[in-house]
């Protein structure tokens, strides 16, 4: 990904004539048909989830986020990947929510900072 | 005098940035399946069948070599149709875009969106959304030739309002028959806290091509124009004509920023049969190359002379015109295969005074 010295010239013409241009909104476009472009930042968590009397992984948790829609569902080996907002503090919430087919486990709260913008954690959850 | 100035340094600008040619925003033609028949279409779009959906690896495997060329996060895939709701493993195709860094949206229509397909997108880390609503429940289900359509948007658009992480905004498609509503939709669409709407006219393609009700009169261009540069000065909404044209004096007066087509430039897409160009309303005889043929980034980087140096399009209307300067000749989509001139100029059109009436609030 290394510019060429061309590359840098042009860039730099790109900051001049722009700057010149007074159109602020140059650098963040949209396609006709097209949405806008994805400049928002968001946080990506994954994490595991394992039973704390054993230590295996747990499928069938969701994991969800406090005042969001978003949820995931743990797969077979415990795990979930999930995407949400870049807030200071992320309240995810760990449920079983498949029977006892797994064994059943206590819901769990975890309050998260976030201080970067790849998440990894493990979760343990009690046996109820 | 203080209009030129930096329209000359924007023409400077859109000259380098041609030669620059930074892909950043790269629309994915997933299917062609539609729930809707719009009258509008410039895809030609339905529920019928007709070209198979691209398998999702293909599309990846064409653009994973972009990422040593760019920082796949200054990338946007735009997943489009077609609806590309319709494709059932959406979810998993956009979170495999964003493990390979990549950022993606979708263009919907609303018409199958619900609050489960909703949080599984945002799980899978979608950043961006337009939803198409055309104006109150009458004209918009008359436009979509469904009598749900207009619900279900709205119950779209509710969602899409309640989740801030997303970078959204509403299309609205003007025509004779909605642009008298506009007012009215600006306050209702005010009211449903909507954060940015952008107006577009309907080209004369696809299915639009011979619908004449579809097209405004040049005094609705005016009307158009002078509404959204009225009410960019006093509504709360971030309120916009698209990118379709060079629109003279009001140029900045309904935009951000001075007309520039960037197809091409920034902009290419993956269609439905592999082929590859700038923006899909394009007319497909300037596709430039096929995924299934060539390596995406080759063509991306060696072609698409024909959008990156556009002094072919001096021709017909635009051969005396004397805003070709800062127009480029206009769009790429408005030119077809005859390459002999623009086929729907506004420029020219909102050019002729018409004691044009404003829109009544």
């Amino acid at each position: 990904m290394k510019s060429t010295i061309g590359e840098k010239r042009l860039k730099i013409r790109r900051a001049i004539f722009g700057t010149l241009s007074f159109s602020a909104a140059l650098f963040v476009f949209q396609a006709c048909y097209g949405t806008l472009e994805d400049a928002g930042i968001d946080v990506s968590i994954r994490g595991l989830v394992t039973s704390k009397t054993t230590s295996l992984p747990i499928p069938g948790v969701k994991v969800s986020i406090e005042d969001q829609p978003q949820y995931e569902i743990t797969d077979e080996e415990g795990k979930f990947h999930i995407y949400t907002s870049n807030d200071s503090i992320c309240n995810l919430r760990f449920k079983d929510i498949d029977s006892t087919q797994n064994g059943k486990f206590l819901p769990k709260d975890t309050v998260l900072k976030i201080v970067n913008h790849d998440v990894d954690l493990t979760i343990s959850l009690d046996v109820q | 005098m203080f209009n030129k100035v930096p329209q000359y340094f924007h023409n400077r600008f859109r000259e380098n940035e041609a030669q620059l040619h930074e892909l950043s925003y790269l629309f994915w033609e997933c299917t062609q399946r539609c729930n809707l028949k719009c009258l509008h279409c410039g895809s030609d779009c339905s529920s019928g069948f007709q070209t198979e959906d691209m398998p999702f690896d293909d599309f990846l495997q064409a653009i994973i070599p972009l990422q040593k060329r760019f920082k796949p996060n200054s990338i946007t895939v735009v997943m489009t149709g077609g609806e590309p709701l319709l494709r059932n493993d959406l979810p998993q195709c956009g979170r495999t875009l964003r493990e390979h860094g990549f950022r993606w949206g979708i263009v919907t229509n609303g018409y199958a969106y619900h609050h489960d397909i909703h949080a599984r997108l945002l799980s899978a880390g979608m950043g961006a959304i337009t939803l198409s609503l055309d104006g109150f429940e009458e004209t918009h289900n008359w436009l979509r030739s469904n009598h749900h359509s207009f619900q279900n948007a709205l119950q779209t658009l509710d969602l899409i309002v309640s989740s801030p992480r997303l970078c959204s905004d509403v299309v609205t498609c003007v025509h004779s028959k909605n642009i008298s509503e506009l007012p009215r939709f600006r306050d209702f669409l005010i009211s449903r806290k909507v954060k940015s709407w952008r107006l577009f006219t309907i080209a004369p393609i696809g299915r639009a091509a011979n619908n004449e009700p579809l097209q405004l009169s040049d005094q609705q261009l005016r009307q158009l124009m002078d509404f959204i540069a009225q009410s960019r000065l006093k509504a709360p909404i971030d309120i916009k004509f698209s990118c379709e044209a060079y629109v003279r004096e009001y140029e900045k007066r309904v935009r951000d920023s001075y007309f520039f087509c960037r197809a091409g430039i920034n902009i290419a897409s993956v269609l439905i049969d592999g082929s590859v160009s700038a923006c899909p309303n394009i007319n497909r005889c300037f596709v430039q190359g096929n995924i299934y043929r060539d390596q995406f980034l080759d063509v991306w980087e060696n072609r698409f002379e024909v959008m990156r140096n556009r002094n072919w399009t001096r021709t017909g209307i635009c051969l005396k015109c004397s805003d070709y300067k800062n127009c480029n000749g206009g769009a790429m989509h408005l030119w077809n295969e005859k390459q002999d001139g623009i086929m729907n100029c506004i420029c020219n059109r909102i050019r002729r005074p018409n004691n044009t009436k404003e829109l009544k609030d």
